[in-house]
């Protein structure tokens, strides 16, 4: 098992900040701002790994994190909500105060989960950073949460981002990345998601108004 | 090769479509056309491998089994029957203005590559490659279910969108974990990912670790086959499309999603030793679809969706089936084509009696039978396929499931039985309702008289298949190639 360099402790802690403030902050603005700094850190993470392992396989998936997740995808969040004329303040179940104590709570159980789970006892010996694979399960779980309790589509998008981005997290831990090809088909079918639900967004408020899901509820039996 | 030449049939198919100055009918046009060579290309490449006279191939991307060209050949058979369909469809609503050219634009640039998408996931040898096909069709068929521009279209295609890619992501992980665990077993990088390799290393890989990517499995893929409770988006996709795309989706897409599946299970079981785990989830979240569907079945007011909740009910059999070992296999297989054949002859004409009726409320559609005397004896013969009246092959894979379960799991098998009654008995009602009861003063009064078309040829070629398996198989003369067919997937 590798100790972690002072640069990938530091990403890993842009990255929980990053999550944890995604699952928090109510304004749109310092949201995608928030899943930026996540999304850098997990490009800093491939970095960090490519340089430790010799993993130059690594160099481009961790610009083609930083290109897609941390600066196209929030582009084009924000340039949608912009053009639909959406309110910059988004709505949840919780008040921010408590967000921050349900945050790291999720966060924390999913490490517990992940610490229990045969996962790490496994990865003795096979884990590249290894201290990151419990990491990602916690922003998995952080992010399937805040997309339950979030209620209008632009959180809900924004938190499939930060389940996706645990998603990576994991598979840089647990396997020093997928082969490039595949990386690159995961990526442009995340972007291509996220562009689609903007746009989906968008028509949404063109025709309701709002973003508020409470109002998607005509389809019932 | 032949493959390739189907892939790059498909892409100039929907490339084409995208250059300016095409019309309405020209674009329908290319679309038919491209689906009926795609079938001719790929029935050539496929037909003898599924009949035993060739051996599959296998290589480090693909993998070609009797199995995936089975379900392979059931996709560009649908496609081509939806696409016959929608030259008449789409005319009707071109004509009545529903429809513009650009949406005409968006139907046909997106049918090939769902269709793409669809053989990629099925032929994928590499797990990466099959979890960005899964994900693929539901991105190109997104704005399908948008297609209307209503406010209940974006609602469905908001919970479509994102329950699908949630439940596939959480497959990723599970696809991740799995290759976790071939790591272990001493696969290297690129290796892990490849199914073929992970099947001859699965004795030696941890089973905790294994078990554990499985539940993420088939939380995700089965989000998207639509097994019970993450069914959800299932019946407001699915009645929210244009009929031909429904069809598809219904038909074939949920089939592909199990396909998939079924592949990991094959390697998480090789891993236990045995199926008996795995066995329990399709045991339990295919009685539950069953359970759950046959309830809202009774009470569905919208013929659309009924269908939709009808899809609900058969993963939900075809769940059970797997969970009953090899001979359920069989069963599985059988009801998969079944189901695939009568399933989108409904939809077909339930996109004929919106066009007439102008409504997919039962309320607001009677005595079809007389007003539309075509669609109604048409559906009314895909409806009875559909429950397993005889001849439908439907009616020996739901045999055995009782009689295969009786001696395995004898609560779960009389659970399903009642299951399937009710869901039977809730779609005769509705249906008879339907086709016989007198016109009511709500409901539009002034429907044409209906001359027969396209979507009534495809709909008679449907049926047709659908018979001719149905005798071929309760003759007994097919179980020998099905059985060869289904041992191909699951050989333990």
């Amino acid at each position: 098992m590798t100790t972690p360099t002072l640069f990938t402790m530091l990403m890993l802690g842009l990255f929980i900040a990053g999550t944890l403030a995604s699952f928090t902050l109510m304004r749109l603005p310092s949201l995608l701002r928030s899943y930026t700094f996540s999304s850098v850190a997990l490009g800093g993470l491939a970095l960090a790994l490519a340089y430790e392992k010799s993993a130059m396989h690594l160099i481009p998936v961790a610009v083609a994190v930083v290109a897609i997740k941390a600066l196209l995808v929030p582009f084009v969040i924000r340039n949608m909500a912009e053009h639909s004329g959406a309110s910059l303040r988004l709505s949840s179940s919780l008040r921010p105060s408590a967000s921050w104590f349900v945050g790291g709570l999720v966060f924390t159980l999913g490490i517990f989960l992940a610490l229990r789970s045969p996962l790490i006892l496994a990865g003795e010996g096979i884990g590249q950073i290894l201290v990151l694979l419990p990491i990602s399960v916690g922003v998995i779980l952080v992010g399937l949460v805040m997309m339950i309790l979030r209620r209008d589509l632009l959180s809900q998008l924004i938190g499939f981002l930060v389940l996706e981005n645990g998603i990576a997290a994991f598979s840089l831990s647990a396997l020093g990345g997928i082969p490039v090809a595949i990386e690159f088909g995961v990526y442009s079918a995340v972007l291509i998601g996220a562009i689609l639900m903007a746009t989906l967004s968008h028509r949404v408020q063109a025709l309701f108004g709002t973003h508020d899901t409470t109002h998607l509820n005509e389809l019932t039996d | 090769m032949t493959f390739f030449l189907s892939v790059g049939i498909l892409l100039i198919g929907s490339a084409v479509c995208l250059l300016p100055n095409m019309h309405g009918r020209m674009l329908r046009a290319i679309g038919l056309i491209t689906s009926i060579i795609t079938l001719v290309t790929m029935t050539w490449m496929l037909g003898p491998v599924l009949v035993g006279l060739t051996e599959g191939w296998q290589t480090s991307w693909w993998d070609v089994t009797p199995f995936a060209s089975l379900v392979a050949l059931l996709v560009v058979w649908l496609y081509a029957c939806a696409m016959g369909v929608s030259f008449h469809y789409l005319a009707v609503e071109e004509r009545k203005e529903i429809l513009s050219l650009r949406h005409m634009r968006l139907y046909m640039v997106s049918v090939p590559l769902f269709v793409l998408s669809m053989l990629v996931a099925i032929f994928a040898n590499n797990v990466g490659l099959l979890w960005v096909g899964l994900e693929a069709t539901t991105l190109s068929t997104t704005l399908l279910v948008s297609f209307y521009g209503k406010k209940s279209s974006m609602e469905a295609a908001w919970k479509y969108i994102v329950l699908c890619s949630t439940g596939i992501a959480l497959g990723l992980f599970g696809i991740l974990v799995l290759g976790y665990a071939g790591a272990g077993a001493g696969l290297h990088e690129a290796e892990a990912f490849r199914m073929n390799l992970l099947q001859d290393v699965a004795g030696t890989m941890n089973p905790g670790i294994v078990m554990w990517a499985f539940v993420f499995l088939f939380i995700g893929f089965g989000t998207k086959i639509g097994f019970v409770p993450m069914h959800t988006w299932l019946p407001d996709a699915h009645s929210k499309t244009p009929a031909p795309v429904s069809a598809m989706l219904s038909g074939i897409l949920l089939n592909v999603a199990f396909f998939t599946l079924l592949r990991f299970k094959v390697i998480v079981d090789g891993t236990l030793g045995n199926p008996d785990w795995t066995n329990q989830f399709f045991l339990f979240f295919g009685l539950f679809s069953i359970l759950l569907a046959a309830f809202i079945l009774l009470i569905q007011r919208n013929y659309k969706r009924m269908l939709a909740y009808h899809s609900v009910e058969h993963m939900g059999i075809m769940g059970v089936l797997v969970g009953l070992g090899p001979v359920g296999m069989v069963g599985f297989t059988i009801h998969m084509i079944g189901h695939a054949l009568a399933k989108s002859t409904l939809f077909f004409g339930a996109g004929e009696l919106l066009q007439r009726f102008e409504s997919t409320k039962f309320y607001l559609v009677h005595d079809v039978m007389r007003r539309a005397p075509r669609t109604g004896f048409l559906f009314l013969i895909a409806a009875l396929f559909l429950i397993g009246v005889p001849p439908s092959g439907l009616f020996l894979s739901e045999y055995i499931l009782v009689g295969e379960g009786l001696t395995r799991s004898p609560v779960i098998a009389l659970l399903a039985l009642l299951g399937i009654t009710m869901a039977g008995l809730g779609l005769s009602r509705h249906l008879f309702e339907l086709l016989y009861s007198p016109v009511v003063p709500e409901e539009k009064q002034d429907a044409s008289v209906e001359t027969g078309n396209l979507a009534h040829t495809v709909m008679t070629v449907q049926l047709g298949a659908a018979l001719v398996f149905g005798i071929w198989m309760l003759s007994g003369a097919g179980w020998e190639m099905v059985s060869q067919i289904a041992k191909s997937l699951t050989p333990l």
